[in-house]
Parts: structure tokens; C-alpha cells; sequence
């Protein structure tokens, strides 16, 4: 009977002793570390609270959460209120900052792994952690006001990251955060700069240019027939010619290396619509401003709406969290908006090298080279090799190499500009403001209490020259003959800009009727080039339409306003879906194609013929292009844009290939079929069913993602979703001079996945609501203090 | 009555180390394991504690208005109740260490 006892007990301690030294020596242990409950370092992060007082250096002020975890800063001193601001960051986002921070420096794969090493790879070669040093070297002796507010901001993220828990995603990926800097502030400027307009459009032409040959021109104009460019007045602007040879497009290098710089370009879709209508076609007589910036659709959102209460003005907006000013939104004097302007600020140049010296004007020069460590967690590090010419880096894979100039690689004025705008008295400070920004180049549309408007194309606008002549930035320049330099430009430093397009003569104009800027041709005949080619315009039009009949038939309201946002009219159905009707029978393929024949071309949730034109346009482009492409050796990212797709005619070159259908009218019948077979198999019975909003953490885990609900709109309608790409409205807003303003988050403002404000204005967002700009702030309550 | 008493400050004792180490639901399952006076009893209670950890742990989620978010987390759910229960009724082995004569 002993032995057994022991024997039993022996085993029993053995268990016992077992789980808890598995418990402490094994992989479990990081598990049973992380989700515990009770002492779990993920629950522990999600349940610490902010604390109600902080000591700031900077003096006392006053942080206040709404019911939306949007916070209101109140402060007399400008530093003091920006402290506040940080630490308002550093609670709600910190995460989110690091991770772009990380993205931007090339430092994703020392969290990680190897996945992300092609990342860090381009983001070091392109050395945007430098061009952020010398940004912020620049600033500190250029506008010692703004960067003590960059240090005060910096030093309130800090004493969030100081104070409190770091957010969940740190428990899981197991890092901790290093110290936020003022340069990763101006690095994260550069990151949505590089957004939107970090384009290799020039080599990705040249690729398909090679490899289609005849044809390209057709798929691929860069010019595209529509009557709605931004200012469509002929005094909107100046005018003149465009110089430079449209046929001359330089050198093309290898598909390997430009399949892998397209790779990080932005995604499909980045655009944005806004509006500004003035007084004169408004029931209150007062100027209204409308703003949707099309971005990235991620949880959290890329935006973080706060208000702003400092000693001398209010301001209240979204920003990007990690940069400390609103950037979208109104003040006391007015309010405004941007959307993505297209023009070209990145030109690309070959080289005669011998490896380790590049040809430049008669004489060899060495590289600025530099070794670089990419830490890889569980990995090796790995080495990359920087080079640079002057011109600026040198992106370089499988024995192909390019020089890249780009205008975020030196160090711009744009955050005294946005700095600036908070602080605007109307529409001459604005204006002010507004030729210190540098970067991105975009379309600002601006309106004030006095009833003025504006529309202006910010940003650097750089002139090519060849041989004295400009030239369009459409074309490999060759670098070693120091063709299309950027006069005035020095990447990595300071430049003087001297070269580039002049403020006053970039396109623009004050007090017009309104003015709808979605990312199309911004003029019909500018006098200087100003990009390689312009988004599709369906929305364009479509804004400029609406616009038009009801300005026409009488007064517009905000809520014509918010009528406009949410406008799901789809001008490619308009197009394509007559053509579709006599090409084939749509009736003997049942429901939902039978609705096509009497449809109002919404892309609406509850709508038939929606779900029955979604599905049929991307089988035609399939029918179009994927068998055509593949034999071109050519991916799917290479497919035409949509306005090629709706308008390519029975008769177009393209299908006279071996590869391609025999006519439109064969792909269309083609493609209508395939549509039926996918209809069925999915199950779908209407629009709501196929065009489902399921935004994803950068994880990706159940837990993090966003609830999956069905929404309106199209990649073509006002109301804009990209469902392929999670591309969409990434904030809404009208704003009247006079009257309720209102906005909406396609998300919420925490980035705590267990917050109820992680997703709290999703629904809404996709039902196209809104909440009123004003706010109650009741909620949680921090008072800064201390200092002097 | 004495029993139940010390089962209730073992419990205690486990949940107070439990909130600063994941050790603490393994030392309050072998607690109440080494009170209970028969196999199923102690198997039972080592569950038990496990049951309250977790109910605990919702009540601190509740107070910091994460619960909601709680319920939908899948995994992480699963994970944080199985953590207290597994470990709970591991701990209560501990009954199978006593020398003394039971009653099986």
C-alpha cells in the first residue's frame, strides 16, 4: 500500500511540478504570460486606465474625452496644449505610430520576420529616415515655434508610453516601443506624402510599352476624353501649352525591377472628393466645404479626429496619428480639405556605372554609399548597401538599378503650413499658409466666414529641363547626361526650389461658384506639365453634374451636401451597361441580371441590378485582359483602368491579338455567363450581399478585425468603398460657414481592439450617416500641470 | 464549517497571487485541492476556483467597459477561459500529495 502511495504521489507531483515548469520554461509560458486572466500583460493593457492628473513641462492643460474617445485639449500656452495632444496619441494610437514609424524606417521585420524584409529593404535604400533628420534639422532653424511644439508634442506621446501600459499589439508581437522622436513625426509625413505620390507610373509605362508594343497607346492613354476637369472655366487658371515630345520616353529598365517598386506604390484607389460651393448658391448664403479623403480602410482608421482649444484659437479636425495638427477641418475663421492632386514629383534616371561609380557630366563619381543592418527577428540580419547619386538614391534588384528623385527627400516647410492653417484669420492667411506647403502636392479647398473660397494645387511642382527645354516627367531620364534635374532641388537637405512650377502660377482660383476637385484632370491645357496622367472621371463628373442641376434649379443645403457624399450613381454602368444591353440577353440569365433592364445605375445595398453589374464588370475585365496580359507576361496589376474597360470600342485593335476575345460584345457574353456561375455559387440576391465592408487590423485576427456589414458605393460612385482594396471615405465632413457641421469615421477613434469606441462609428459610416462635428466632452477627464 | 472557511481564504490567497502571476491559478487549485476530502471533491473545487478566477477576471473587465468587446474575441476567449480551468484542476491534483488516509 506505501509504494502505491508513493508511487501516486510521486506521479502526482510529477504532473504538478511538470505544468508548472512548462509553465515557465516553455513557449507556453509567453501565452499563459500574455492572456492569463487576471495578470495577463494583454488583459492588463486593455483594462489600465488613463490617469486623471499628469505632469506636464510645459504647464497646465485639460484633456476630455466625448462619447466617441474623441478628445477635446484645452490650454493657454500652444506647447502646453500640444503635450496634451501627445499624450492623447500616445494613449489611443501608439501602436498604429509605431508601426508606420517602423514601416518607414525599414524596421517591420525586426518585429516581425523575414515577410516584411522586401519592405525594409525599399523603405532603407530610399532612406526616408534620413530625409526626416534633415527635415527636422531644417525646421529647428527655419521655425523654432514650431519645432518646440514638435518637442512638446514628442514629449507627451513619451510620457503616455511612460505612464501607461503599451498597447495590446506590443503584449502580442512581445516589443517594446522606443521613444518617440520629432523626426518620426516628420518620417510619418513623409509616409502619407509617399502615398500619395510615390508613383513609378514612368517605369510601369515603359514595361508596358515593351511588352504589348502596338496597342499600348490605346489601353493606356494618358489623356482621357471627359469634359470635367477640376477648373473647367478658361479663367480658372493659367493656360498655355504643355511643352516637351509626347513620343520620347527614354530608356526602360527591367521588369524585376519595376514589378518590384510597384509593389510599394499606394493601393488602388487613393483619391479623395471634395467640394467647396460658395455663399452665392447656398439657402444660407454662406460658402460650404465637403471633404471625403479616399485612403486605406484599416482598424483602427488612419485618422484621428481631435479638438483643438488653444490660447488664441480653436481648431478641431483629423489627423494622422503620430503628427500633432489637424490637418482636415475647420477653425474659427474657415474650414478645409484635400484631395490628391496627381501631379508627378518623382522622375527616375539611368546611369553608365562600372559597380562601384556612376557617369555624371564627363566624369566618373563614386556612390554615397553607406551599409546598412536590417534587423530580422528570428532571423540573420542582412545587409543592404546604400547608394546614392545627386540625384538621390538608387533602387536597385537583380542587376537593374534607377536613380530616384523625389520631392519628400528634402526638407519641406508642410508642417508650418499645417501649423499655419490652424491658426488662419480667412482666406489670405490660408493662402499664406498654404505656399509653405511643400509636400504632398494635392488640391486644397478652403472657405471662410466672410463668404470667400479657394481652391489651389499645393505642393513643390518640379520643372524637367532637357537641353534647356522643359520636358514632361514621362520619360527614364538618362542621369549621367544630367537630363530633367530638378533645379533648386537637394535631396537630403535644404533645397531652394528655385526650378520648380511658381506658386502663383500652379493652378487655382478664389471666390469661383464651386469648385469639385476628385482627383481628374485638374485643367484641360495647363501651362506647365503637372502629371503623367489623372484618376478616371466618374466622380468628377458626377460631383460636377449634381452640382450643376441643383445650383441650377435653386439653393443648395449641407444636407445636399451629405446627399452628394453619399451619391452611389455609377457613371461606368451608365456607360458600359447600355452597350451590355445590346450586346446580350440579360434577361434569359435570370435574377439579377433581368433588373439591368430598367436600373438607375445606383450602387446601392438592397439593389439587384448593382449586384448584377459588379459581378459582370469584373468577369469582363477578366474576359478583356487576363488571358491577353498573361501572355505579355504581364500581372493583373498591370490591367487598364476602369474608363478603358467601359469605353473600349467593338472594333479596338486589342482584339485583333491571338490572346484577347474576338470582339466587346464576345466578352461581354462571356463575361455574363461567368457572372451567372459566380452568382450561384456565392449565393449573392443583391448589391449589399457582394459589397461588404470587412476592414482588417494589420494582424488580421478575428478578434482585431472589424464587424463585416454591407454598405453603398462602388471604386467609381461619390460614395466611395473599394472592396478589393479596402480603399474608401476615410472621414466625411460638410462643413457650412453657417450651420451644423458634421462628420463620420469609418471606424472609431480608440485603437483599443477591446474599446467600445474601437468600431463605434462603423455602422454609421457605412449606412452613410453622421455625427454632428460639436461635441459634449463628459467623458474621461485628464488635467495636465506642473511645469512653467 | 472550518473547511469551507479555509477553502474560501485559499481561493483568496490564489486569486491575490493570480493577479500579478499566472502561477497564482495553479497555487489556489492546489489550495483547495489539498483541503477537499476526496478525489472528486478536490477535482471538483480545483475547477471551481478556476470557474471564480474567470468570473473574477470579467468582473475587472466589466469595470473597465471591455466586456462587450470580450464576448467576440474568439480565440483570446477561449484561451482565457481554458488558462484558469486547466490550471485550476491541475493544481487540485495536489489532493494525491497527501500522505493520510482518505476516503476513495
Amino acid at each position: 500500500m506505501d509504494e502505491v502511495d508513493t508511487l501516486r504521489r510521486g506521479l502526482v507531483a510529477a504532473v504538478v511540478g511538470g505544468v508548472t515548469a512548462g509553465g515557465f520554461f516553455t513557449p507556453a509560458a509567453s501565452y499563459l504570460d500574455r492572456f492569463a486572466p487576471l495578470s495577463g500583460d494583454v488583459w492588463r493593457s486593455t483594462t489600465d486606465e488613463t490617469p486623471d492628473e499628469v505632469e506636464s513641462p510645459y504647464g497646465s492643460a485639460t484633456l476630455q474625452y466625448d462619447g466617441h474617445r474623441v478628445p477635446e485639449v484645452r490650454a493657454d500656452d500652444e506647447r502646453a496644449l500640444y503635450y496634451a495632444v501627445g499624450y492623447a496619441h500616445g494613449t489611443d494610437r501608439l501602436f498604429q505610430m509605431d508601426l508606420q514609424r517602423r514601416l518607414m524606417r525599414g524596421q517591420l521585420s525586426a518585429v516581425v520576420g523575414e515577410a516584411t524584409l522586401d519592405s525594409d529593404e525599399f523603405h532603407v535604400r530610399m532612406d526616408f529616415a534620413r530625409a526626416a533628420d534633415a527635415n527636422w534639422t531644417a525646421l529647428q532653424s527655419r521655425n523654432p515655434e514650431v519645432a518646440g511644439i514638435l518637442e512638446a508634442y514628442t514629449a507627451g506621446v513619451n510620457a503616455a508610453r511612460d505612464d501607461q501600459r503599451y498597447p495590446l499589439e506590443f503584449e502580442l508581437l512581445d516589443y517594446e516601443p522606443a521613444p518617440w522622436t520629432p523626426a518620426d513625426t516628420l518620417i510619418l509625413q513623409l509616409q502619407i506624402s509617399w502615398t500619395l505620390t510615390g508613383s513609378f507610373e514612368t517605369l510601369r509605362r515603359a514595361r508596358l510599352r515593351n511588352a504589348l508594343g502596338d496597342g499600348y497607346e490605346e489601353l493606356f492613354p494618358r489623356r482621357l476624353d471627359h469634359d470635367s476637369p477640376i477648373l473647367r472655366d478658361a479663367d480658372a487658371g493659367p493656360v498655355d501649352s504643355l511643352t516637351g515630345e509626347l513620343g520620347d520616353t527614354g530608356g526602360s529598365p527591367g521588369a524585376a525591377l519595376t514589378d518590384w517598386l510597384s509593389s510599394f506604390e499606394s493601393p488602388d484607389g487613393v483619391g479623395s472628393n471634395s467640394w467647396v460651393v460658395s455663399g452665392d448658391h447656398t439657402e444660407s448664403g454662406a460658402p460650404i466645404v465637403a471633404n471625403d479623403p479616399h485612403l486605406s480602410l484599416l482598424a483602427p482608421p488612419v485618422w484621428y479626429q481631435q479638438h483643438l482649444d488653444g490660447p488664441e484659437d480653436w481648431v478641431r479636425g483629423v489627423t494622422f496619428p503620430g503628427v500633432p495638427f489637424v490637418i482636415i477641418g475647420e477653425n474659427r475663421a474657415g474650414a478645409w480639405g484635400f484631395t490628391n492632386a496627381g501631379a508627378d514629383v518623382l522622375d527616375v534616371y539611368e546611369y553608365e556605372t562600372d559597380g562601384e561609380r556612376y557617369r555624371y557630366e564627363g566624369e566618373w563619381r563614386e556612390f554615397d554609399t553607406e551599409d546598412h543592418s536590417i534587423e530580422v527577428a528570428d532571423g540573420e540580419d542582412v545587409t543592404v548597401t546604400k547608394r546614392k547619386t545627386v540625384h538621390g538614391p538608387i533602387v536597385e534588384r537583380e542587376g537593374e538599378r534607377v536613380g530616384v528623385a523625389w520631392t519628400g527627400l528634402t526638407a519641406t516647410a508642410t508642417t508650418d503650413a499645417i501649423h499655419a492653417y490652424a491658426h488662419s484669420d480667412g482666406v489670405d492667411d490660408f493662402r499664406e499658409a498654404t505656399r509653405q506647403f511643400d509636400l504632398p502636392t494635392q488640391c486644397v479647398v478652403y472657405a471662410d466666414r466672410d463668404g470667400n473660397t479657394y481652391y489651389k494645387v499645393t505642393g513643390r511642382i518640379p520643372v524637367r529641363r532637357v537641353d534647356g527645354e522643359a520636358v514632361p516627367g514621362w520619360r527614364v531620364f538618362d542621369g549621367s547626361a544630367g537630363e530633367g534635374e530638378w533645379a533648386g532641388f537637394t535631396p537630403y537637405g535644404e533645397s531652394s526650389w528655385e526650378g520648380f512650377v511658381p506658386f502663383e502660377e500652379k493652378p487655382g482660383a478664389l471666390n469661383a461658384g464651386y469648385v469639385a476637385t476628385a482627383n481628374q484632370r485638374i485643367l484641360d491645357d495647363p501651362e506647365y506639365y503637372l502629371g503623367e496622367s489623372f484618376s478616371a472621371p466618374f466622380r468628377g463628373e458626377r460631383i460636377y453634374e449634381l452640382l450643376d442641376e441643383w445650383t441650377a434649379a435653386g439653393d443648395v443645403t449641407p444636407e445636399d451636401m451629405r446627399d452628394l457624399q453619399r451619391d452611389a450613381l455609377d457613371t461606368r454602368a451608365r456607360r458600359l451597361v447600355p452597350r451590355l444591353l445590346d450586346a446580350v440577353d440579360v434577361e434569359s440569365a435570370g435574377a439579377p441580371f433581368d433588373a439591368l433592364t430598367e436600373w438607375d445605375y445606383r450602387m446601392v445595398r438592397d439593389s439587384e441590378a448593382a449586384l448584377a453589374f459588379a459581378v459582370v464588370l469584373d468577369a469582363y475585365r477578366e474576359e478583356l485582359y487576363r488571358e491577353g496580359f498573361d501572355a505579355a507576361g504581364l500581372g493583373e496589376e498591370y490591367w487598364p483602368g476602369d474608363w478603358v474597360t467601359v469605353t473600349l470600342p467593338e472594333d479596338a485593335a486589342w482584339f485583333d491579338r491571338e490572346a484577347t476575345p474576338a470582339s466587346a460584345s464576345g466578352a461581354m457574353q462571356s463575361a455574363l455567363d461567368a457572372a451567372a456561375g459566380r452568382v450561384d455559387s456565392e449565393g449573392w440576391e443583391t448589391y449589399g450581399d457582394y459589397n461588404v465592408v470587412a476592414l482588417s487590423h494589420p494582424f488580421d485576427q478575428s478578434f482585431l478585425n472589424y464587424p463585416e456589414m454591407p454598405t453603398d458605393g462602388s471604386a467609381a460612385t461619390v460614395n466611395n468603398f473599394r472592396r478589393d482594396s479596402d480603399v474608401g471615405s476615410s472621414w466625411r465632413m460638410v462643413v457650412p460657414m453657417d450651420g451644423e457641421a458634421t462628420v463620420v469615421l469609418p471606424g472609431g477613434n480608440d485603437g483599443d481592439p477591446f474599446s467600445g469606441q474601437y468600431d463605434d462609428q462603423l455602422a454609421a459610416w457605412a449606412a452613410g450617416d453622421y455625427y454632428a462635428f460639436d461635441r459634449t466632452f463628459g467623458g474621461p477627464r485628464v488635467e495636465f500641470g506642473g511645469g512653467d | 464549517m472550518r473547511r469551507l472557511a479555509w477553502m474560501g481564504v485559499s481561493a483568496v490567497v490564489g486569486l491575490a497571487v493570480a493577479w500579478f502571476h499566472w502561477v497564482g491559478l495553479l497555487v489556489g487549485g492546489v489550495l483547495v485541492g489539498a483541503l477537499a476530502r476526496s478525489w472528486s471533491r478536490a477535482l471538483a473545487a480545483g475547477l471551481g476556483f478556476g470557474l471564480l478566477a474567470w468570473v473574477v477576471f470579467l468582473a475587472v473587465l466589466s469595470d473597465a467597459g471591455r466586456l462587450a468587446a470580450y464576448w467576440g474575441s474568439g480565440q483570446l476567449l477561449y484561451v482565457s477561459l481554458a488558462i484558469p480551468l486547466v490550471l485550476g484542476l491541475v493544481g487540485s491534483l495536489a489532493y494525491g500529495l497527501k500522505p493520510v488516509q482518505r476516503v476513495d
